[in-house]
């Protein structure tokens, strides 16, 4: 139960500079930041010949969480777990959250702030049909064998359809805000972004987030922890072409303030290539990103990808 | 277990406080406490101390607090419970005076549970750390009312959390 509070000064002068630099590395952003790094593949400690994806990172940093169908796992794809004793410290070898994981599929794993609750998607049984948001809780913020039996969010929210790829950040305020994946009606094709926020209490009902959809599929979003920037994943028009198709990529996002809309993505075009790239997601000062890829190099399927930025005083 | 902290509680308090009382006054005080973390607040409590004089201005302090919080999480009911047990030494200027201001440091122990709907209930233990000071003013004979402002730290899984302590109550000094 604590506090960290941030304050960030961004003269007017400074908003040039920074719409430089984010036409240089493909969007505006609150936070001045440089460019991404160049990918690095996570390596065999993470990655292996099946498919490692949805990453999150914990809230203190220490843990990678991730959705992977390797074996050893109970069935399906499944998530896991590595740790790490620091920042700067490599990740050990992961293990599966068995006490999350189900004979059915489980996918895309997040956070709140306080690294007590998990979102995640799932197919098992005891939903609303098709895939599912669900989620979880644990006293511990450290024991990843914490996790009490997850909860379905209910039909309320979920439909028959698709929900997963959960995003959460909570205002300064307290307003609470869930992104998530769905093929429900109401957007503008494919798999849209919506969002439900709280206040403390229940959640309210599905809001499709316009600014951020396209005809195209649009999935597994990533929220920046002052809820300034989003990431996500896309195969709309303008994405690195894969053949004769667009290819799944990385967009990004911003806004000033989180009482306004947000701008128009933007292709990351520099963490890009005409593989898949998908399901990023940042640490929380927003300086690393971990995402999923299958492009050559890598060790069999999707591997996990990170690459970093510096803050720019 | 539970159900004994309290009653082992009082034991601990009395074992510290004893052997200074042999040496000069005691008191015991009850009241009212608020913790506020910043983004969660324990509106109800109660706090018990015991206090022993060994030296005019100093006594030896235990105390025994309980606190409740009751909010939504996600739509969910949410209860925490906390229960704490420390102790240590109260500095009180003037003792001849109506009014006196008083410093104070604790260092104890802190276990809270935490109810959720549909998930059940967790116990967590953590270390406590108390500094503060308040104004303890004569009332009648051996009574006295009191408020204290304490910074409430606790240490739990490596991290720590700052919550404002404000506690308002009576006093009665138990005369040798």
């Amino acid at each position: 139960m604590r506090r960290s509070v941030r304050n960030r000064l961004i003269p007017d002068a400074c908003v040039t500079a920074i719409a430089t630099i984010a036409l240089l590395d493909g969007a505006p952003s609150a936070q001045q930041s440089s460019s991404w790094s160049p990918p690095e593949n996570l390596g065999t400690v993470i990655n292996s010949s099946s498919n490692e994806q949805h990453p999150v990172i914990s809230p203190d940093g220490l843990s990678l969480y991730f959705s992977s169908d390797r074996a050893g796992g109970t069935g399906g794809f499944d998530l896991w777990v590595a740790h790490r004793t620091s920042a700067t410290s490599p990740w050990q070898s992961p293990v599966a959250l068995t006490a999350l994981n189900s004979s059915s599929s489980e996918f895309a794993p997040a956070f709140d702030p306080s690294g007590q609750w998990l979102f995640f998607g799932s197919e098992r049984d005891g939903g609303c049909g098709g895939r599912d948001l669900w989620l979880t809780y644990r006293k511990s913020r450290k024991d990843d064998t914490a996790w009490k039996p997850p909860i379905n969010l209910g039909c309320g929210l979920s439909w028959p359809g698709f929900d997963d790829g959960p995003a959460y950040f909570r205002e300064k305020g307290g307003l609470g805000v869930l992104f998530f994946i769905s093929d429900r009606p109401g957007g503008l094709g494919g798999r849209d972004v919506w969002s439900i926020s709280h206040r403390d209490g229940a959640f309210s009902a599905p809001v499709n987030v316009g600014q951020l959809n396209s005809p195209a599929d649009d999935a597994r979003p990533a929220v920046r922890s002052d809820g300034l920037e989003f990431f996500l994943t896309s195969q709309r028009a303008g994405s690195v072409p894969q053949g004769t198709a667009p290819s799944a990529d990385l967009w990004v996002s911003t806004r000033s303030s989180t009482a306004l809309g947000w701008s128009i993505p933007v292709n990351l075009a520099a963490l890009n290539t005409s593989a898949t790239e998908s399901g990023p997601t940042l640490s929380s000062d927003g300086l690393t990103m971990i995402f999923g890829s299958n492009r050559p190099g890598g060790q069999g399927g999707l591997d996990l990808y990170v690459t970093t930025r510096t803050k720019i005083d | 277990m539970r159900s004994n902290i309290p009653c082992l509680a009082f034991f601990l308090i009395l074992c510290t406080v004893s052997p200074a009382a042999a040496q000069g006054r005691m008191s015991i005080g009850v009241g009212y406490q608020a913790l506020e973390f910043g983004e969660a607040s324990f509106p109800v409590g109660l706090n018990v101390d015991l206090g022993a004089g060994i030296a005019s201005h100093i006594a030896i302090v235990g105390e025994f607090g309980w606190a409740r919080a009751s909010t939504q999480q996600f739509g969910l009911r949410d209860i925490t419970t906390g229960l704490h047990l420390a102790g240590g030494g109260r500095w009180t200027i003037g003792q001849s005076r109506r009014v006196r201001p008083f410093g104070q440091l604790l260092v104890g122990l802190e276990r809270d549970q935490t109810e959720i709907e549909k998930f059940g209930s967790d116990w967590a233990s953590a270390f406590l750390f108390q500094p503060g000071g308040g104004v303890i003013v004569r009332v009648r004979g051996p009574q006295d009312l009191f408020g204290e402002v304490d910074l409430h730290r606790v240490f739990e899984d490596g991290d720590s959390a700052n919550a404002v302590r404000l506690l308002l109550g009576l006093r009665f000094t138990l005369r040798q």
